[in-house]
């Protein structure tokens, strides 16, 4: 019951992980400081879940990235492209108006 | 310190493509250095390369192309035409070996053709799995759009299974028959171990001969192997689909019907058989053999009496074959409309 309750809820949030990457990349980040910013808000994703993602996303042209070397350390920042401001405003509606009806559903 | 870190990123990046490995490494070693303290212990090391999870996956999440030969939608059929194909050649080979083993009297050649058994699967299972694996990535257009146009013939819903054995059976026989008039026609012999007195005396030390006239007979295989070519095909269709279906009982009517005509036109041709034939059925001795039967024989009159027969089996044969198929459309069809 327990083992089924976690693999139904992992799937639940799965599903919104974009939506919760998108939210963050305003502003540039790179990997390290997306995984804490999302655990600080109570969102975790994984780091070996993030990385990749933040790869394919950037793919699919919703984001765009750029090395910074001016530190210490060389980092990869990514940051919403004009596609992806689009597709995340689309999406955050989307997600707005399904968590309404879901929210009328469940209370029957 | 650091030996750890590298050895994990390069299980990770060393099966990605080649564009982006070098991007993939580079942004996995910041990220991880971002995780760790300036001065990290291996412990720490471990840690964070364990949060990371296993090489395996994480090349996995990076890797997003299709990776496997055979993918779901094509599993099933995949299976089903290879134990398919695997039972048709392990058939094939053990009755060829036994044919031969038999035709040789020697078990040294049956072992030699069933020697062949191990390495015939296997190619068998490989051109199998070849073929599906093209198809997995070139074969979209397998999955129709237009599905609702497609849906199963009614006739199929109550239609009789078609059974496996008789149709692999009929499949390995045809195989082999056609093997063996392409490849030992001499096989087709009358013995006459039992008469060896006379036979003796007509075939100058010989106690069997062909049946068949060979040059007469080698004229005949294009066709033949064409016919065995189209049946198999048949046969094979019919296995896929599992069911009598009006197609595949159209199909099977035509052939029969072709078949036949062509098993006369076969079975009525002058010189078909070794002269060596009408030579024995001529001579004194075998006349002789038959009158202590006390038949009326002539051999013209047996000769046209056997020949009548046999083309009257053809016939028969063909006509039960064609209109069988059919009438077990007709009866699946008919319990739906009910």
């Amino acid at each position: 019951m327990e083992e089924l309750l976690n693999s139904l809820s992992t799937e639940l949030k799965r599903g919104t992980f974009i939506l919760s990457v998108l939210s963050q990349l305003g502003e540039p980040e790179y990997g390290y400081s997306l995984v804490q910013k999302l655990e600080e808000k109570g969102m975790p994703i994984e780091s070996g879940t993030l990385y990749p993602l933040l790869r394919r996303l950037e793919k699919q042209g919703l984001l765009t990235s750029e090395w910074d070397t001016t530190e210490s350390r060389p980092r990869k920042f990514y940051i919403l492209s004009s596609d992806g401001i689009q597709v995340y405003e689309k999406l955050k509606a989307e997600w707005q108006s399904l968590s309404a009806q879901l929210q009328k559903l469940m209370e029957g | 310190m650091m030996e750890l870190m590298e050895r994990y990123i390069y299980a990770v990046t060393r099966q990605l493509p080649a564009d982006m490995k070098a991007e993939v490494a580079d942004e996995l070693r910041a990220n991880i250095l971002d995780m760790l303290s300036d001065e990290p212990t291996e412990a720490q090391i471990r840690e964070v390369l364990e949060g990371l999870g296993s090489p395996q996956k994480l090349a996995n999440a990076y890797d997003t192309r299709p990776r496997y030969l055979i993918g779901p939608v094509l599993y099933d059929p995949y299976l089903r035409v290879l134990k398919l194909v695997l039972k048709i050649m392990a058939s094939v080979i053990f009755v060829g070996a036994t044919i031969t083993g038999i035709a040789n009297s020697s078990w040294a050649a049956f072992g030699e053709v069933m020697s062949g058994l191990v390495g015939g699967l296997f190619q068998a299972g490989a051109w199998v799995t070849i073929v599906f694996a093209i198809l997995e990535r070139h074969g979209e257009t397998l999955i129709k759009e237009d599905w609702i146009n497609h849906l199963p013939p009614v006739e199929e819903i109550f239609a009789e299974k078609i059974s496996w054995s008789d149709t692999i059976s009929s499949v390995v026989f045809t195989i082999i028959g056609i093997s063996l008039l392409g490849i030992f026609p001499q096989i087709f012999t009358v013995n006459f171990w039992g008469n060896a007195n006379w036979a003796d005396h007509i075939l100058n030390g010989h106690s069997e001969f062909p049946i068949f006239n060979l040059a007469v007979l080698a004229s005949f295989l294009p066709w033949m192997l064409g016919f065995a070519a189209t049946l198999i095909a048949l046969r094979i269709w019919q296995l896929v689909t599992g069911v009598w279906t009006y197609k595949i009982a159209i199909a099977n009517g035509l052939y029969e019907v072709f078949w036949t005509v062509f098993s006369l036109i076969f079975i009525s041709t002058p010189n078909l058989f070794n002269p060596d034939f009408a030579l024995v059925f001529a001579s004194h001795e075998f006349q002789e053999f038959y009158q202590g039967l006390n038949l009326d024989f002539t051999l013209d009159s047996a000769l046209g009496t056997l020949l009548r027969l046999v083309q009257a089996c053809i016939i028969l044969s063909g006509v039960f074959n064609a209109y069988s198929g059919l009438a077990k459309c007709r009866k699946s069809r008919k319990k739906v409309i009910k």
